[in-house]
C-alpha cells in the first residue's frame, strides 16, 4: 500500500481551486443591469435598457437611465460594438470618473465621446466643458468648451 | 290489494323515471360540458416543434391548454428554444392573433452572447423584438 501524504492532497487541492477561481473571476465579468427591463431587437441587432443602469466590461463601468448598445457577430457570437448612454452618464475607469448628459463609447476604436455639461474627476484633478474624446488606446483626453466668442481645447496626456 | 299493488308500482316508476330525468339533465349540465372540453383541449408534458422560415422552435411545457382559437396557455415550467436563443419561464401564455408570447413569472434567457434573467418576457414575433420586464440582468459571454 501506498501512502498518500494528505498534507500534499491539501495543498494540490487548493491550488486546484485557486486556479478555477481565478479563472472564474477573469470571465463573466461583463454586463448590463437596468431596472426597468432590456429590451432585444434582433433585427436591428441591439439590445436596450432603461431605470437605473449598469454596464460593465474588462475596460470601463458605467451608469446611465438610458443604453443602447448595438452588437455585431463575430465567429457565430455576438460582441457589443458600440454602447450610447443618455441621461446623467457616469463613466469608470481605472481612477477616473467621466460625468456627462450624454456618451458613445466604441469599443473597437477604445473611444469614449462624451457632450453636454461633461466633468474629468480624478485623484489629482477636476476638469470641466462641453464635449469630452477619450481615447483610451492613446491615453489621451481631448475636453472642447465653447464659450459665447471662444472656444478652448485642451488635450491631456498623462504620461 | 291488486289494486293497491299497482297504484304503488306505478308511483315507483313514476319516481324512477323522474329520478333518471334529473341525473340526466345534471349529467348534460353546461358546466360540465365546458371543463370536458377544457380537458380536451389540454395536454400534460407537452413537446412541439414549429418550423419556421430560419430555424424550427421547440416549445415544452407541463401542461398546455387551448383557451380559445387565439390564445394558449403554457402552465408550469416552460421552455421555448431555437437555434438563437432558450427562453426558460412558467406560465407562458401565446397569442396567435397578436402573435405575442409573454409571461409575468421569472424568466432565464440564454443566448449567443450570454444569459438575461428578469421578472418576466414579452416576445413580438412580428417585430422580432423580446423585452425582458422588470429588474432586468444580462451576463455576457464577453472576455
Amino acid at each position: 500500500m501506498v501512502k498518500v501524504n494528505s498534507k500534499l492532497m491539501k495543498i494540490k487541492f487548493l491550488f486546484i481551486f485557486l486556479l478555477f477561481f481565478n479563472y472564474s473571476l477573469s470571465f463573466g465579468e461583463s454586463y448590463i443591469k437596468a431596472s426597468n427591463g432590456i429590451t432585444w431587437d434582433k433585427t436591428n441587432q441591439t439590445y436596450s435598457a432603461e431605470g437605473s443602469v449598469e454596464f460593465k466590461n474588462n475596460e470601463i463601468k458605467a451608469f446611465a437611465n438610458k443604453i443602447l448598445a448595438s452588437y455585431i457577430f463575430e465567429n457565430e457570437k455576438e460582441i457589443f460594438q458600440n454602447v450610447e448612454l443618455n441621461e446623467e452618464v457616469e463613466i469608470y475607469y481605472e481612477n477616473e470618473v467621466f460625468k456627462s448628459d450624454t456618451a458613445n463609447y466604441n469599443k473597437q476604436k477604445s473611444l469614449i465621446i462624451l457632450r453636454g455639461n461633461v466633468s474629468i474627476v480624478s485623484p489629482d484633478r477636476y476638469l470641466s466643458g462641453d464635449e469630452l474624446i477619450v481615447d483610451l488606446e492613446k491615453n489621451t483626453r481631448t475636453l472642447k468648451t465653447t464659450g459665447k466668442d471662444s472656444l478652448a481645447e485642451a488635450l491631456i496626456k498623462d504620461e | 290489494m291488486n289494486n293497491i299493488f299497482k297504484k304503488v308500482n306505478l308511483n315507483v316508476l313514476i319516481a324512477l323515471l323522474l329520478l333518471s330525468q334529473i341525473i340526466l339533465i345534471f349529467m348534460n349540465s353546461p358546466i360540465e360540458q365546458i371543463a370536458q372540453n377544457y380537458q380536451s383541449n389540454s395536454l400534460e408534458k407537452f413537446t412541439t416543434m414549429i418550423s419556421g422560415d430560419k430555424s424550427v422552435d421547440i416549445i415544452t411545457s407541463d401542461k398546455m391548454v387551448k383557451i380559445n382559437e387565439n390564445k394558449t396557455m403554457l402552465i408550469g415550467d416552460t421552455s421555448l428554444k431555437n437555434s438563437e436563443y432558450e427562453i426558460s419561464s412558467k406560465n407562458v401564455t401565446i397569442d396567435t392573433h397578436n402573435m405575442i408570447t409573454s409571461s409575468v413569472k421569472e424568466t432565464k434567457t440564454t443566448n449567443n452572447q450570454g444569459t438575461i434573467k428578469s421578472e418576466g418576457f414579452e416576445f413580438d414575433q412580428e417585430a422580432n423584438i423580446i423585452k425582458f420586464n422588470g429588474k432586468s440582468e444580462f451576463k455576457t459571454n464577453e472576455d
